[in-house]
């Protein structure tokens, strides 16, 4: 199917900076994202545990708990009737609207998503009537019925309870559960991680058909990059809180324009690859309390490490932009990346 | 005479419930692992992988079977065989942050095994020794690390804390049980490439447990691997061969579901899996004859009756490759081949 890419943004993020307090002072999990994700893509955002992914989620989402709070920034939601709404702007109240209804999210199976009392029937319940109190039972079930066969479940699993259900079983039903009030996007965090490759293979299949009939907006929160490369249109790498790339999938993987994501696409063993080019990047991710005051990766980064770049903390406030592919890199030496990473 | 062999090892539980039965974790299970081998076990989740590192170190007591370590029995080890068993094995588990006491000190931790053990005496001497091996496993300065608590430190320097601590032990076998699988990505390979330095070094064997087939493979590069479903073994071979020619059709399929990072690739991403049902049969209620026939899209009467035994799978020219437990591994290899070069 040929999609229309880059047209219409849905969802366009400007300089979202969320800040958690801490005994040690002020953390900043995001740091300054701005992003624009088109209408029916699938976005995948790549980033290890505490790079702020699921916290720019969360910040989508709107639910961001104290001692976190949004400190600045935009997120204008472009809605299929053409109106634009900045959904910081709104109130708890006024964003009840938007949330699960048009933005709805999948978290992963592992969590304790579903409530292990109730029956995936009261979940589907609970979850309807809580945004729209006048919704009738019969038209829910009816609904549920048809998303859960979207994602190739039979009807009994709404009489079951989640203790009844495999792990693959249960990650679908919370799938069906963010389809139900048929929402225009939906951030998924991790939902193949943990799960054995021959589920993760059937929930990414369904994913795909769910897109290919739905033409829904995607956004993939994952730290596999094999996942990304089977799925996604675009993908947006994040480190230490920044977002540090974003492009098209063809071009981050073959042409990344950053070291991190370089290193990133070398780190990974996959079954087709030459094992001997593997490479390992060195040292760990910094403290988010104590961030050195030169470029983030630049302590890991193989071109400061060789003396090809000083890692200037300022020039790496900003994106460059590559005019070939349009592609966004957070790395001034960008134009060099290929020549000085091997 | 090789490190370790398994003979017919079954691990039984019994069920919660006493009228649905038992269930039989490790069914049959025969290997030998033999000195400086990495052998890779991949399985989905219930396959009894951790069951079988555990029967290894000794953490359970197989319910039948024998298990000889350097020859002998371990059931009949005792005095100063059985502690250079319980040393020359050692286990990498999985939840580094679980496996470490989050009230003591990286030194506190470090430091008991060696004081047990009579490896030192005194604290100066367990100080020096332990700084040698943090150094050995990257964490530097290793001084530094001895005072920190498990929390201070990220899930790749505790895996690599595990691994000193393993090594401390002068072990022969390191039983690793998903080592990597919680460490994040850009630190799986140097994980990896140190087990390997280990392996190489010290010529210490691994078995390094996973579902990863990719880090398997980076692992085990020259090594075997060991495909388990539903606690029996049914497919043993050398890991790039295997990989590439999986014989038994779970093999295949589990390739088969792997993902391919390279958006060029996406298309090698099938459409389809070799399966005729992705839901593992339960294992208080397991079918009969071959324990894969319900899922498997070459089963015919035959794999419904019997159950096939793991043997030797020997190719056309003679050379054996490997076992497997398949009626038809042979017929349906050779049809996949033929149906891939036709296109």
């Amino acid at each position: 199917m040929e999609r229309k890419y880059d047209v219409e943004p849905i969802l366009e993020i400007k300089n979202l900076c969320i800040d958690f307090k801490t005994p040690s002072g002020p953390l900043r999990a995001c740091d300054n994202i701005s992003m624009t994700i088109y209408k029916g893509d699938i976005v995948g955002i790549i980033g290890e545990s505490g790079s702020g992914k699921s916290t720019m989620a969360s910040g989508i989402l709107q639910t961001i708990k104290p001692p976190g709070k949004i400190s600045e920034g935009e997120i204008h939601y472009h809605a299929p009737d053409g109106t634009t709404v900045d959904l910081l702007q709104l109130g708890p109240d006024d964003y009840q609207k938007y949330r699960w209804s048009k933005i709805a999210t999948v978290f992963q199976a592992t969590q304790n998503v579903l409530n292990p009392s109730l029956l995936v029937k009261e979940h589907f319940l609970e979850t309807a009537w809580a945004h729209n109190p006048n919704l009738k039972e019969n038209e829910i079930i009816e609904k549920a019925k048809t998303v859960l066969t979207q994602v190739r479940l039979e009807e009994r699993v709404l009489n079951s309870y989640p203790h009844q259900l495999s792990g693959g079983m249960k990650q679908r039903t919370i799938i069906a559960l963010s389809l139900v009030l048929e929402p225009d996007v939906i951030i998924l965090d991790e939902p193949t991680t943990a799960l054995d490759v021959i589920t993760q293979w059937y929930i990414i299949d369904i994913l795909k058909k769910i897109h290919h009939e739905r033409g829904i907006t995607m956004i993939f929160l994952t730290h596999d990059v094999s996942i990304i490369g089977s799925i996604v249109d675009r993908i947006g790498v994040m480190y230490a809180g920044q977002l540090v790339e974003y492009g098209k999938v063809e071009h981050v993987f073959k042409t990344p324009k950053h070291p991190y994501t370089y290193g990133l696409m070398h780190a990974i063993p996959s079954l087709k690859d030459d094992i001997t080019k593997r490479r390992a990047i060195p040292g760990y991710p910094p403290n988010m309390l104590r961030l050195p005051n030169i470029c983030r990766f630049a302590p890991r980064c193989q071109v400061h490490i060789e003396g090809n770049c000083d890692g200037n903390k300022e020039l790496t406030d900003q994106m460059y932009s590559s005019p070939e592919t349009g592609q966004l890199s957070r790395c001034y030496k960008w134009e060099e990346v290929a020549v000085l990473c091997h | 005479m090789s490190l370790m062999e398994l003979k017919n090892v079954n691990m039984i539980f019994p069920s919660g419930n006493k009228k649905a039965g038992v269930i039989g974790a490790v069914i049959d299970v025969n290997l030998t692992i033999e000195e400086g081998e990495i052998i890779a076990v991949i399985g989905e989740s219930g396959s009894g992988k951790t069951t079988l590192g555990k029967v290894i170190v000794g953490v359970h007591k197989p319910t039948s079977g024998q298990i000889l370590y350097q020859g002998k029995d371990i059931s009949q080890l005792t005095g100063h065989d059985f502690k250079s068993y319980r040393l020359g094995v050692q286990m990498v588990h999985q939840d580094s942050f679980a496996a470490l006491n989050p009230n003591k000190t990286i030194f506190q931790s470090l430091s008991i095994p060696l004081y047990e053990h009579k490896i030192v005496k005194g604290s100066k001497a367990a100080i020096e020794l332990l700084i040698e091996y943090l150094q050995e496993v990257g964490l530097t300065p290793p001084e530094q690390f001895l005072e920190k608590y498990p929390h201070q430190l990220s899930g790749g320097q505790r895996q690599r804390v595990l691994l000193a601590r393993a090594l401390s032990m002068k072990p022969k076998l390191i039983v690793a049980d998903e080592p990597v699988s919680m460490v994040d990505v850009s630190l799986r390979i140097s994980l990896l490439d140190l087990m390997t330095k280990m392996n190489k070094k010290h010529k210490i064997s691994f078995m390094y447990i996973t579902h990863d087939l990719g880090t398997a493979r980076y692992i085990a590069a020259h090594g075997r691997i060991v495909v388990m479903y539903l606690g029996r073994q049914i497919e043993i071979g050398q890991i790039q061969k295997t990989i590439e020619y999986p014989k038994h059709p779970y093999t295949y399929a589990l390739v088969s579901a792997v993902p391919e990072a390279d958006p060029d690739r996406r298309s090698d991403f099938v459409n389809s899996l070799p399966l005729k049902s992705l839901d593992m049969p339960s294992l208080l209620n397991l079918p009969k004859g071959c324990k894969f026939n319900p899922r498997c899209p070459n089963a015919d009467q035959l794999c419904e009756t019997e159950e096939p035994e793991l043997i030797p799978y020997i190719q056309d020219n003679g050379v054996e490759r490997g076992k497997v437990k398949c009626h038809h591994a042979k017929k349906i290899l050779r049809t996949r081949l033929k149906n891939s070069s036709m296109v």
